[in-house]
C-alpha cells in the first residue's frame, strides 16, 4: 500500500465535508474519495444557458449574527468556514387550494415579533401555546446537549430530574405534542406546512426533530448562500484543504478493506489501495454493507434485519426554470410557497406515498422557490430563478418509468406541477421559459448514488425517527472503524442535521484512532 | 421550565421514553437477516440512461460528401444502448500516436437506434483537423471505440420550445438537425423543422441526398439548401423569408466562424433569448477570439498538474488550451464536451492565470470565487499549478 492516511472519507457530501473539515482540522490525516469531478454531494449547483440553478437547497438556518447565531453558525465560525449568507425575508407562505378554491392563504414571517403576532392574527390566543411549543424546544436542547455531554451513556436518574420535559416530548410525535399543549389546529396547519422539509406527516414525525427545526426557522431566521449551495461545498473543502485534507474525485471505492474484523483501508475501482484504521461512509449503509464491505460475514445480524426493516424517505422531483422575466414582472412576491390541496399532512403523505403517480390528474404537495426574492443578482437582469419541488414516499416511479418513457413521463409530471402552480397563484411561467432542467429519483440516483434517489434517508417512521435514532446511542455497533455520515443518521435529513452529523463524527473517530483504532 | 409548560406537562407520560427503544428493537426483529438489495429501480434507469461509457464497435463505414465518413457503431450482440435526444452528441476516447483525447461528435441517427443497439455519427475531416482526420483514416469496421453516454442540451424540448423550429447550420453542423429530422421521420419527435443548410456548393451538401429524402417522407421538415457559390450565406434577410409568422424557436449549429456570423444576423430579428439555442462545433482556439492577449502568442509556459498522488510537470503553448496541453503530454485528463458547457474537466487552478473566451464561459459562480477552471476552454497567460481530479 502506497498511501497511508489516519482516516478515509467515501463520499464528499455534506457530512463528509465536514466531517473532513474537523477532522484535519484535529489533525488527523485525510483523505476524501469522491466519485463525482466534485465535493457537496446534494450541495451542488449546474448551469444551463445563462442561469445557474440551486439543485436541492432551499434555506438553512443558524447564520444569523449576534444572538440569532445557531449552533451550526457558530461551528462555521469555529472551523473558518466563510459562506456568504443573505437572509430569507419570510419563513413561508403556505396555499391551501382544494382544486381552484384558495381555502388558506398564510405569509409567514420570520423573527419572533413578527411571527408571534402574524399567528396571533390568525388565532387569536394562539401565543400562549406557541410559547410552550418554542420553549419545549429549547428543553429538547438542553436534554440533547446533557446527551452529547455523557457520549451516549446518560445517567437514567440525572435524565429523570433534571430534563423530565425533554424525556417527554422524545417520545411524543409532533402533532401529539401540539395537541398537548393546546395548539389551535389552525396554527397547527401553518405551521405544519414545513412538513414535506421534514419528511413525515405531523402524527408520525418525531416532536424532537419538527420542534427543533422549525424553532430554528421561525425564531432566528434563514438564509442562503450567495454563490448556491456549492458556495458551502467550496468554502467547507478550502478549509479542508487548508488542515492538509487530501481529496480524489472521479475516483470510486469499490471495497473497503478489514484485517481481523476491523478497517484496515480501501480499494479504489482503478485498482489503487489506501491504507486506514478508520473510514466515515458518506454512503447508504445499504451500499456499504451490500457491496463495499470485503468480508460481508462481519456485518451484524441486527444490522442486516435494520436494513431489511426501513424503507427509503423521500425521492426527490425537482423542476429548475430559468424565466426570461424578473419576479416583479411575473407578479411572484415570495421566496418559499408550498401549494396543497389539504391542510392535513396525513392526507397529503398518503398522495406521495400513493402506488401510483398522479399523472394526468393533479400535482400536489409542491415546494416553489424563487431565488431572486431572495438574491436579486442570483440571474442576470430581467430573468428569473425559479423551481418546482415535490417529493415522492414510495416506488410510484419506478413503476412508472422505463428508459423508453423516462422523457415523457418526467416532461408530464413537469407539465403538471408547472400548471398546478400557475393555476393558483395565477402567474404565467409557461411562457418565459428560457432554460428547464427536471431533476427525477434517477437524476438524483445518478448523482448522489442514494438507493431509488432517495434524497432524505431512511424514512423517519414512528419506530426509527430522531428520537429513536439519537437513544440508540452507540449501540447498534457497526464494523470497528467504520463510521457513518449523511442524510441516514441521527439527526435526520436536510441541511443543517447532515453538516452537522460530519463534525460529530468526525470527533467519534479522533478518539477511535487516538485509542489505536480500536473501538 | 415556566409553570405553565409544568402544568401541560403533567398530561405527558414520562414513561413512554422507556418504550422507545422496545418498540425500535420489536420493528428490527421483523427483519429478515438478508444481505440487502442491491439493484434499486431508479438507480437501474440512471445506469441505462446515463451508462459511465459505452463500449463501441464500428460495424459500417459510409463514405459520405467531400470525404466525410458516417461510422454505423453497435454494442455487443444483444444489447442496447443509452437513449437519445435528437440533437445530443457523444464524446468519445481516442488514443492516437500516444495521448488520449476526447472529441464530441453529433448522434446522426434515429433516436430508435438506441434500442436497437446502434448509433451512428458522421465525421468530416477538415473540419475537425487532428482527430477527425485521424477518424476517417483509421476507423475501418471492427474497429473498437468508447463513448461516453448521449449528452447536451441543443434537442427540442417542448415545454421550453416553439413548437416550430427554423435551425441554421454549415458544415458538420448539420448532423445533429439530421438526427432531429429522422426523430420526424420516425414519429418520435411532434415539432416542425425548417432547416437552413449552408454549403460551399452542390457536390459538398454533407447529408445532402438522404436529407432530401428525409424531406420527401416527413411533412414536419422542410430543407432549405443555401449554397455559397449560388445564393451566398445565410443573412438576415433570408431568415426573414423563412421565420414563419406564429412562434418559432431558432436553433442554430455551425463552426465559430459561422456563429460569429450568425449572432449579427440574427441581431435585427429581435427574438427573446429564450427562442435562441446555440451549439458550436469544432475546436476552441485562443488566436480566433478577438479579445485574447495576444502578447502570449509564441510563448510556452510551464503546467505544473497534481493528479491524485503524482504530480507532472509539461508544456503549455499560449494558444492552446490547457486540456490539450495535458493530453499532448500523454496525461489523461477528464472531457467531454470540450466546449466549457459540461464542466467535466473542472479542475482548481492553485497558481497563474488564464484567459477564458466569453462564450465559452459556463463556470458554476462559486468555482470562479473558488478559482477553478474548465481547462478545455481556459487558455494559459501565464505558468499555472493545476489540480485535476484531486485537491
Amino acid at each position: 500500500m502506497s498511501n497511508k492516511y489516519d482516516l478515509v472519507i467515501v463520499g464528499g457530501g455534506n457530512g463528509g465535508m465536514m466531517a473532513a473539515c474537523r477532522a484535519s482540522m484535529m489533525g488527523l490525516k485525510t483523505l476524501v474519495i469522491e466519485k463525482h469531478n466534485m465535493v457537496g454531494g446534494a450541495a451542488a449547483s449546474f448551469v444551463r444557458g445563462r442561469f445557474e440553478f440551486e439543485a436541492s437547497l432551499h434555506e438553512i438556518p443558524d447564520f444569523g449574527q449576534g444572538a440569532q447565531r445557531g449552533n451550526l453558525g457558530r461551528l462555521f465560525d469555529e472551523l473558518g468556514i466563510q459562506v456568504d449568507w443573505l437572509p430569507i425575508p419570510d419563513a413561508f407562505r403556505t396555499v391551501v387550494a382544494e382544486g381552484d378554491k384558495i381555502t388558506m392563504d398564510v405569509t409567514v414571517p420570520h423573527g419572533r415579533e413578527a411571527f408571534m403576532a402574524c399567528m396571533e392574527s390568525q388565532s387569536p390566543g394562539c401565543s400562549k401555546p406557541l410559547e410552550l411549543y418554542f420553549e419545549g424546544a429549547r428543553e429538547l436542547e438542553r436534554g440533547l446537549a446533557y446527551l452529547g455531554a455523557s457520549r451516549g451513556r446518560p445517567d437514567p436518574e440525572v435524565l429523570r430530574r433534571d430534563y423530565p420535559l425533554f424525556c417527554k416530548i422524545m417520545s411524543m410525535s409532533t402533532a401529539e405534542f401540539m395537541r398537548a399543549v393546546g395548539m389551535p389546529q389552525k396554527i397547527q396547519d401553518i405551521i405544519g406546512a414545513y412538513w414535506p422539509y421534514q419528511g413525515s406527516d405531523l402524527e408520525t414525525i418525531d416532536a424532537s426533530r419538527y420542534l427543533l427545526m422549525t424553532e430554528g426557522y421561525f425564531l432566528a431566521g434563514a438564509y442562503m448562500p450567495k454563490l448556491r449551495s456549492h458556495e458551502i461545498a467550496n468554502a467547507i473543502q478550502k478549509r479542508a484543504r487548508a488542515g492538509g485534507c487530501d481529496f480524489w474525485y472521479e475516483t470510486e471505492v469499490t471495497r473497503i478493506l478489514t484485517k481481523k474484523g476491523a478497517v484496515c483501508g480501501v480499494e479504489t475501482k482503478d485498482g489503487r489501495r489506501v491504507e486506514t484504521c478508520a473510514v466515515i461512509a458518506n454512503v447508504f449503509p445499504d451500499v456499504v454493507y451490500g457491496k463495499l464491505l470485503d468480508d460481508k460475514s462481519l456485518v451484524p445480524a441486527f444490522e442486516r434485519k435494520k436494513m431489511q426493516a426501513r424503507s427509503y424517505g423521500f425521492r426527490g422531483f425537482s423542476v429548475y426554470l430559468g424565466l426570461d422575466r424578473s419576479a416583479e414582472e411575473l407578479g411572484i412576491r415570495d421566496y418559499n410557497v408550498f401549494i396543497n390541496s389539504s391542510a392535513d399532512t396525513r392526507e397529503l403523505f398518503r398522495q406521495a406515498a400513493a402506488p401510483e403517480l398522479p399523472l394526468g390528474g393533479r400535482a400536489d404537495n409542491l415546494s416553489c422557490t424563487c431565488l431572486n426574492v431572495v438574491n436579486p443578482e442570483a440571474t442576470p437582469p430581467g430573468t428569473a430563478h425559479f423551481a418546482i419541488t415535490t417529493g415522492f414516499a414510495a416506488d410510484a416511479w419506478d413503476k412508472a418509468v422505463t428508459p423508453e418513457n423516462y422523457v415523457r413521463v418526467k416532461r408530464e409530471m413537469a407539465d403538471m406541477m408547472i400548471e398546478r402552480y400557475e393555476q393558483v397563484m395565477g402567474v404565467d411561467l409557461r411562457n418565459h421559459i428560457e432554460e428547464i432542467a427536471i431533476a427525477t429519483p434517477v437524476t438524483f440516483a445518478r448523482y448522489m448514488g442514494t438507493p431509488q434517489g432517495a434524497i432524505y434517508g431512511y424514512h423517519s417512521s414512528r419506530w426509527d425517527g430522531m428520537s429513536a435514532r439519537t437513544l440508540v446511542g452507540g449501540s447498534e455497533p457497526t464494523v470497528p472503524g467504520l463510521f457513518f455520515v449523511g442524510a441516514h443518521g441521527a439527526r435526520l435529513s436536510g441541511f443543517l442535521p447532515t453538516l452537522t452529523s460530519g463534525d460529530l463524527t468526525a470527533k467519534q473517530v479522533m478518539g477511535y484512532v487516538m485509542g489505536g483504532g480500536k473501538a | 421550565m415556566s409553570e405553565d409548560l409544568m402544568r401541560y406537562a403533567a398530561r405527558m407520560d414520562i414513561r413512554k421514553m422507556g418504550a422507545i427503544m422496545p418498540r425500535r428493537m420489536a420493528h428490527i426483529a421483523q427483519g429478515a437477516p438478508v444481505p440487502p438489495k442491491l439493484d434499486y429501480a431508479a438507480n437501474l434507469t440512471a445506469k441505462a440512461l446515463h451508462p459511465a461509457c459505452q463500449k463501441l464497435t464500428v460495424a459500417e463505414v459510409i463514405e459520405r460528401e467531400a470525404g466525410a465518413k458516417s461510422f454505423v457503431l453497435r454494442a455487443k450482440e444483444g444489447c442496447d444502448l443509452a437513449r437519445f435526444r435528437a440533437g445530443q452528441f457523444l464524446s468519445f476516447s481516442l488514443e492516437i500516436g500516444g495521448s488520449t483525447v476526447t472529441r464530441a461528435y453529433s448522434l446522426c441517427c434515429p433516436p430508435s437506434w438506441a434500442k436497437q443497439g446502434q448509433y451512428m455519427i458522421t465525421v468530416k475531416p477538415s473540419e475537425d483537423g487532428f482527430a477527425g482526420n485521424w477518424i476517417c483514416a483509421n476507423w475501418t469496421v471492427g474497429t473498437e471505440a468508447t463513448a461516453s453516454a448521449p449528452l447536451g442540451e441543443f434537442s427540442y424540448t417542448r415545454l421550453r420550445d416553439a413548437r416550430h423550429i427554423l435551425g441554421v447550420c454549415g458544415g458538420s453542423g448539420v448532423t445533429p438537425f439530421y438526427a432531429m429530422a429522422c426523430a420526424l421521420a420516425e414519429g418520435s419527435e411532434d415539432f416542425s423543422l425548417t432547416l437552413l443548410y449552408g454549403s460551399r456548393d452542390r457536390e459538398s451538401i454533407l447529408l445532402g441526398a438522404e436529407l432530401a429524402a428525409l424531406e420527401k417522407r416527413c411533412e414536419r421538415f422542410r430543407l432549405v439548401n443555401v449554397l455559397e457559390d449560388e445564393d451566398g450565406y445565410i443573412d438576415t434577410e433570408l431568415l426573414k423569408k423563412y421565420l414563419p409568422e406564429e412562434d418559432c424557436s431558432l436553433f442554430v449549429c455551425g463552426p465559430a466562424a459561422m456563429m460569429r456570423a450568425m449572432e449579427a444576423a440574427i441581431a435585427p430579428l429581435g427574438l427573446p433569448e429564450r427562442r435562441i439555442r446555440r451549439k458550436t462545433y469544432g475546436v476552441t482556439e485562443a488566436a480566433l477570439e478577438t479579445d485574447w492577449p495576444r502578447e502570449a502568442a509564441g510563448k510556452t509556459f510551464t503546467l505544473t498538474v497534481k493528479m491524485r498522488d503524482e504530480v507532472f510537470t509539461i508544456p503549455c503553448a499560449a494558444g492552446e488550451s490547457v486540456l490539450v496541453a495535458m493530453e499532448r503530454a500523454g496525461l489523461e485528463p477528464p472531457s467531454r464536451c470540450r466546449s466549457g458547457e459540461c464542466g467535466w474537466c473542472r479542475s482548481r487552478l492553485a497558481a497563474g492565470t488564464v484567459y477564458v473566451p466569453a462564450r465559452t464561459e459556463h463556470r458554476r459562480k462559486a468555482d470562479l470565487a473558488y478559482g477553478y477552471i474548465h481547462p478545455c476552454c481556459s487558455f494559459p497567460t501565464s505558468d499555472l499549478t493545476l489540480c485535476v481530479g484531486c485537491e
